[in-house]
C-alpha cells in the first residue's frame, strides 16, 4: 500500500505549554480578528492622538504654574482677570504645591478619562460581532470547546482580548498622558503631587473596561447573527442613555439601565470633582469672577451612593448568565 | 485483554423531558471502534460527553482513565472532528490550525511546521492553504476539520461522520490515514451512517438506538450473541444439492435452499461455533469446485438492521 503519510509528519513528543499560554492563544486569536477591522485600527490611532493632545494641555497647565514660563508671560499681557488667576495659581503652587497640583490634575483627569469613553464604546460596538457571535455562527465554538481548555478558559481568553484592546485605547493613553504631562511639567515634584489623579484614573478606567468587557461579551453571546449583536449593543447604549436622561429624575431606577449613566456615577464617586473645584475656589477667590466657568464646573451630577455599583453588578450577573447558557455546543 | 479506553457506567443525559441517553454502560477497547445508530439514537450526545462538551445528567464516563468534563489534561489527549460545519470562514487553514495548535499547548516555534504537516497529511493541496476557509468545498473543509483533530497527535481521535462530503478517492485516502494512525497506536472512535465505510475499518462496533446501547464489542462476538438469528451462508458451486446433502448428514443445517440450475446453495447453520472449524474439511469432502462463498447475515448493515430491528 502506498504510504500517504509524508515524511515530515512525525509524532510530537514535546512538553505542552501551560494553561496561561492557551488562554493567551484564545485572546490573541480574538484580538487578531478584531484588529483586522480597519476602523478599530483608526479609532486606536485616534485614542493615541487624543492622549498626545491631553499631554499638550497638561504641558500648558504646568506652564501656567511657573512664573518665568512663556505662557505665563503671554497671559500676563492679557486682561486683568486671567492675569489675576494665573498669579493666584503661581502663588498657590509656591505655598501648597501638593494641593494645587493634586486639584488641578484631579480635575483635568476627571475630564480626560471621560473623553476616551465614547471612543471606547464605539470600539466595543465594532468588536462585538467578532468576539463570540462569530464563533457561534461558524460553530467553531464546538472545536474550541474540545481543545485542552477548561470551560472558563475560552471566556477568560476572550475577556483578555476585549480588556486588552480597551486598555490599549483607554488605560494606556491616559497613563501616557499623565506621565508625559508630569515629565513636561516645570518640576519633578509634579510626579509625586499628581499621583492621586493617576490612581483615580487607573481605578476608574480599569473598573470601566472590566465592566464594559463583560457586558460586551454577554451581548456578543446573545445571538449567532453578528449584525443582531451590534444592534442589541447600540439599543442598550442609546436607549439606556435616553432613558437615564429623560426619565431618570421621575424613575431613578431607570437610570441604572444605562451603562453610560453607571460610568458617569463611578467617575463622580472616584474623582470627586466637586471637592477639587471647592479647593480651587477656596484658594483662588479670583475664580468667583469667572461666573460662567465656575457654574459649569460646579454642575456635576450628584453621587448616588452604592446604587450604580448594584446596577453594574446586576448587569454583569445577567451577562455571565448569558455566557454560561449560550457559549456551549448545540 | 487491554484496558478499555472509554468506560461508561449508567450514563444518562436528559434534554428537559427528552432523554438523549438512557442509563447506558459500556467499555470501548483500544483500536478503531465504529459508532453506529439511526438518527436520534444518541450518537452525537454520546460523542459530546466523550469529548467533554456535555456533562452526563447521571452516571460516570471516563476517557483514558479520567472524566473529560472540564478536565484539560484529558482533553489534551483527545482529537475531535465534529460532524457539523465548524470553521471560521474568514480565516485561512494554516492560520486557523496554528491558533488551534497553540490552544492545544504546542510551542509557538513548532506549531507552524506541525500545522503544515497536518494539512499535508490530510492531503489538502498546498495551493489551497492560502485561500479562506469560506471558499473551500465541503470535502476540503472536511479535511481541514480532520487536520485540526490530529495535529496535536491525540491518543484518542473522535470522528463524527468524517467521510461526509468526500469523493470516493478522498474517502479511501481518509480510511487509509485512519488505519495508519491506528497502527501508530492512536485509538479511534468513528461515527458514520455509511456502514459500508466502517466495515473495513472497524473490528469493534457499538450500536446505539433510542438512547440505549443495543450491542457493543467485536463484530463476530455480537454476531455470535444473536442466537435466535442463525448464521446463513450462500455458496456458488457445481452441485448444490450434493453439498446440501453432505451438510445435512453432518447435522449442520437448520434449513437450506438449493438452486441446482444456478449452482447456488443458501443454508442456515445450526451451530456456527462447531461448524466453521469443520467447514474447510467439509468442502474438501464434497469434492467439488466452490466458486464463491458469501455470508448472508454477517455484514455490518445486516447486523445493524437485525440489532435495531430496522
Amino acid at each position: 500500500m502506498m504510504n500517504l503519510l509524508p515524511d515530515l509528519y512525525e509524532h510530537w513528543k514535546g512538553q505542552a505549554r501551560g494553561i496561561w499560554h492557551r488562554r493567551l492563544a484564545v485572546a490573541a486569536q480574538a484580538f487578531r480578528s478584531v484588529w483586522s477591522n480597519k476602523w478599530v485600527r483608526h479609532l486606536s490611532l485616534a485614542a493615541w492622538v487624543l492622549c498626545l493632545g491631553q499631554s499638550a494641555i497638561l504641558f500648558g497647565v504646568g506652564q501656567l504654574l511657573v512664573k518665568d514660563s512663556v505662557i505665563y508671560t503671554v497671559v500676563n499681557q492679557m486682561d486683568a482677570q486671567p492675569r489675576a488667576l494665573v498669579g493666584g495659581l503661581v502663588s498657590w503652587i509656591l505655598e501648597r504645591p501638593d494641593l494645587s497640583v493634586s486639584s488641578t490634575y484631579g480635575l483635568c483627569f476627571y475630564y480626560f478619562t471621560r473623553w476616551f469613553q465614547p471612543l471606547s464604546l464605539v470600539l466595543v460596538t465594532l468588536m462585538i460581532p467578532s468576539l463570540i457571535s462569530q464563533d457561534l455562527s461558524s460553530r467553531a465554538i464546538i472545536i474550541y470547546r474540545s481543545k485542552a481548555l477548561g470551560h472558563g478558559d475560552y471566556l477568560f481568553g476572550k475577556f483578555m482580548a476585549v480588556f486588552g484592546l480597551l486598555g490599549f485605547v483607554w488605560l494606556l493613553p491616559i497613563m501616557q498622558a499623565w506621565l508625559l504631562g508630569c515629565l513636561l511639567s516645570p518640576e519633578w515634584s509634579f510626579l509625586w503631587h499628581a499621583r492621586l489623579a493617576l490612581f483615580q484614573s487607573v481605578g476608574f478606567v480599569v473598573a470601566s473596561i472590566t465592566f464594559l468587557s463583560l457586558l460586551a461579551m454577554g451581548v456578543s453571546a446573545l445571538s449567532q447573527r453578528e449584525k443582531a449583536t451590534t444592534v442589541i449593543w447600540l439599543v442598550l447604549w442609546i436607549l439606556g442613555h435616553f432613558l437615564a436622561k429623560s426619565q431618570g429624575e421621575d424613575h431613578p431606577w431607570l437610570a441604572y439601565l444605562s451603562f453610560t449613566h453607571i460610568l458617569d456615577q463611578w467617575a463622580i464617586q472616584l474623582f470627586n470633582p466637586s471637592a477639587h473645584v471647592s479647593q480651587l475656589m477656596e484658594n483662588l477667590p479670583i475664580l468667583g469672577s469667572f461666573t460662567s466657568l465656575t457654574e459649569r464646573w460646579m454642575r456635576f451630577p450628584t453621587a448616588e451612593g452604592s446604587a450604580p455599583w448594584v446596577g453594574a453588578a446586576i448587569m454583569v450577573g445577567i451577562s455571565l448568565i448569558i455566557l454560561k447558557r449560550k457559549v456551549k455546543p448545540e | 485483554m487491554s484496558a478499555p479506553i472509554i468506560e461508561a457506567r449508567q450514563v444518562s443525559r436528559w434534554y428537559g423531558l427528552v432523554m438523549g441517553l438512557n442509563h447506558i454502560s459500556f467499555d470501548i477497547l483500544p483500536g478503531i471502534t465504529g459508532l453506529v445508530g439511526p438518527n436520534g439514537a444518541g450518537k452525537s450526545t454520546l460523542i459530546q460527553i466523550i469529548t467533554g462538551q456535555l456533562k452526563p445528567s447521571s452516571g460516570t464516563l471516563t476517557v483514558l482513565g479520567h472524566t473529560p468534563w472540564n478536565h484539560p489534561p484529558t482533553l489534551a489527549r483527545l482529537g475531535y472532528c465534529p460532524e457539523k460545519e465548524a470553521l471560521p470562514e474568514h480565516l485561512r487553514p494554516l492560520e486557523w490550525l496554528t491558533g488551534l495548535g497553540l490552544l492545544s499547548g504546542l510551542p509557538r516555534q513548532q506549531v507552524g511546521p506541525i500545522a503544515s504537516a497536518s494539512l499535508a497529511k490530510v492531503r489538502l493541496r498546498e495551493a489551497d492553504w492560502g485561500k479562506r476557509l469560506g471558499q473551500f468545498s465541503k470535502g476540503m473543509r472536511q479535511r481541514v476539520k480532520l487536520a485540526q483533530a490530529i495535529m496535536h497527535q491525540p491518543d484518542l481521535l473522535v470522528l463524527d461522520e468524517p467521510m461526509n462530503g468526500l469523493d470516493p478517492m478522498g474517502r479511501q485516502e481518509i480510511a487509509t490515514i485512519l488505519k495508519e494512525l491506528a497502527a501508530q497506536g492512536v485509538h479511534i472512535l468513528i461515527s458514520s451512517h455509511i456502514l459500508a465505510e466502517l466495515e473495513p475499518l472497524c473490528r469493534n462496533i457499538m450500536i446505539l438506538n433510542w438512547g440505549r446501547v443495543m450491542a457493543t464489542g467485536a463484530r463476530h462476538h455480537i454476531r455470535s450473541g444473536l442466537t435466535d438469528w442463525p448464521e446463513q451462508l450462500t455458496v456458488l458451486c457445481e452441485d448444490p444439492e450434493a453439498l446440501a446433502a453432505l451438510l445435512f448428514e453432518g447435522g449442520h443445517l437448520l434449513g437450506f435452499d438449493a438452486h441446482q440450475e444456478e449452482g447456488r446453495l443458501t443454508f442456515r447453520i445450526k451451530d456456527p461455533q462447531g461448524f466453521f472449524p469443520q467447514w474447510a474439511s467439509l468442502v474438501r469432502e464434497s469434492d467439488q469446485a466452490i466458486h464463491e462463498i458469501r455470508s448472508g447475515n454477517r455484514s455490518l448493515q445486516t447486523l445493524f438492521n437485525k440489532v435495531t430491528h430496522s
